[in-house]
């Protein structure tokens, strides 16, 4: 891994290949384009001054998603602590909106807002492992060294997230579509 | 480039999929510029300061644990008060805000004047009291009158997006319309720091000295320019309703306009807008019509006020 022995050119591809999943993510945590945006020049710029500590990487996207959901976690927390004392609660919390769900049928885009209000109610950590599962395509692995909890747990969260999402009624629909969709495909 | 790889055939489970919402790829590449220029910044400094223990991305001895604790709580306090000072949280902030045409005057808790132009913002933290730090963040044009204290623990700063104008005690004017930020210094002292990622917090010490008679402007890119001008306290004329002109161009006068009662002047043919306009020692208007009335004396150019705009037109 060259990128952290001190060159800005390869620090600026993983700075290129990183920066949206990054940046989203942020946003999903801190809910505010602006602090996003200083969360991950923060990061980047934090994770250059300590290269030559941290050494090769052998994963390099895990390291920079833990980095920042540590960083922002640290950053809401404080935050919280402060608008405790003015009454107020931060919702460090991901929300899914519409535009972010894609359904395989254009003529069922009502169907987004359900999905994403659905998403909306699961449990913040079941929420946190399907936005990371499937958003930014990390394994369970991943995932588990991400959150910093158990493999076994990323599993039975993911379970959780999928059964409460397939109890739900409008899922048979959107799986008959699905189907519908396979089929196709199949045929062409 | 494995660790890059991603698990799109991964998908089974769910009968839809996610999308990112668009983003302008500005963001990124000034995400980039400003990443590029905080390493640029932590370069200057000697490399034993800035390497901390490893923080590991999880398990480690406890020693590890305490020490890269430590290091995340000092980023995050340096991270916390950056943020803090660069954009403020805007649910603690107190907003005082004028529309076009409007000049408000304020009396800060600690009696200091702010003189607030039209079109413009200012903000404080709504728990700003005697004993806290004296900071507000402007958006448009103030004209400052500033408390001296005794105590240098209690520097009042205002804050622009360009620029941070720290004030040891003073009368100025600051102009941030148009992405650039003016200041105009009539007495005292400040001292102005860029607000550049990571700038703020190592170079805080550093930043530009401004003596009295001069303005210093900085642009979109941090660049400032000092120069001196001898009639300083014209900048600061519209918090008396006064306006000044020398030799100024219309084109110049347009954009005040603009700004100040949000009027837009067409004219009939751009050479127009090279005209220059002087008036003898300043003119006292009290809304645009009066503006108005001045500006066809002194340019020798019909104009007419109709909708939110200034027809100019030949003689």
């Amino acid at each position: 891994m060259l990128a952290l022995e001190g060159d800005t050119n390869a620090f600026h591809s993983i700075h290129g290949v990183l920066f949206r999943g990054l940046y989203d993510y942020a946003l999903k945590l801190l809910q505010d384009t602006q602090q996003a945006d200083d969360a991950v020049q923060e990061l980047f710029v934090r994770i250059w001054v300590k290269r030559v500590a941290i050494g090769p990487l052998q994963k390099v996207k895990p390291y920079f998603f833990t980095a920042l959901r540590r960083q922002v976690l640290n950053q809401l927390r404080n935050k919280k602590s402060r608008e405790l004392r003015i009454g107020l609660l931060p919702r460090p919390d991901i929300e899914f909106s519409p535009e972010e769900i894609v359904v395989r049928n254009e003529e069922y885009v009502t169907l987004q807002a359900k999905i994403a209000t659905l998403l909306n109610e699961l449990p913040k950590r079941q929420k946190e492992v399907i936005y990371l599962h499937y958003f930014e395509e990390m394994n369970y692995t991943q995932i588990a060294e991400v959150m910093g909890i158990h493999y076994q747990s990323v599993l039975n969260l993911t379970q959780k997230a999928l059964r409460k999402l397939r109890s739900a009624d409008l899922l048979t629909v959107l799986v008959t579509l699905a189907a519908v969709f396979v089929a196709l495909k199949s045929v062409q | 480039m494995d660790e890059f790889s991603t698990n799109r055939n991964d998908r089974q489970g769910l009968p839809f999929g996610f999308r990112r919402k668009p983003l302008d790829e500005r963001v990124q590449e000034e995400n980039w510029a400003a990443v590029e220029n905080g390493i640029r910044q932590t370069a200057a400094t000697p490399a034993g300061m800035t390497e901390v223990a490893p923080v590991r991305a999880i398990r480690g001895r406890w020693v590890l644990k305490v020490v890269s604790a430590a290091a995340a709580i000092a980023a995050l306090v340096i991270g916390i008060w950056w943020v803090s000072t660069r954009t403020g949280h805007p649910e603690e902030m107190a907003v005082i805000k004028t529309g076009y045409g409007e000049i408000k005057n304020i009396l800060l808790p600690d009696s200091s004047v702010v003189v607030l132009n039209a079109n413009s913002s200012l903000r404080m933290s709504s728990s700003w009291t005697e004993t806290g730090g004296r900071q507000v963040w402007l958006e448009g044009e103030a004209y400052f009158q500033v408390q001296k204290k005794a105590s240098t623990a209690r520097k009042f700063v205002v804050h622009t997006k360009e620029v941070d104008v720290e004030v040891l005690g003073t009368r100025f004017n600051v102009n941030t319309r148009r992405q650039r930020a003016i200041v105009s210094l009539e007495e005292g002292k400040v001292r102005l720091s860029m607000n550049g990622i990571v700038t703020a917090v190592m170079e805080k010490k550093a930043g530009l000295v401004m003596r009295p008679g001069q303005v210093a402007e900085v642009d979109e890119d941090l660049q400032a320019k000092v120069n001196e001008d001898k009639d300083v306290s014209t900048r600061s004329g519209w918090s008396r309703h006064e306006f000044h002109f020398d030799h100024t161009s219309l084109g110049e006068i347009a954009h005040l306009v603009q700004d100040t009662y949000g009027y837009e002047m067409v004219v009939e043919d751009s050479s127009m807008l090279e005209k220059q306009i002087s008036d003898a020692g300043g003119v006292r208007v009290s809304d645009v019509k009066d503006l108005v009335k001045v500006l066809m004396v002194a340019s020798g150019y019909n104009m007419q006020i109709r909708e939110k705009k200034i027809y100019v037109t030949g003689h």
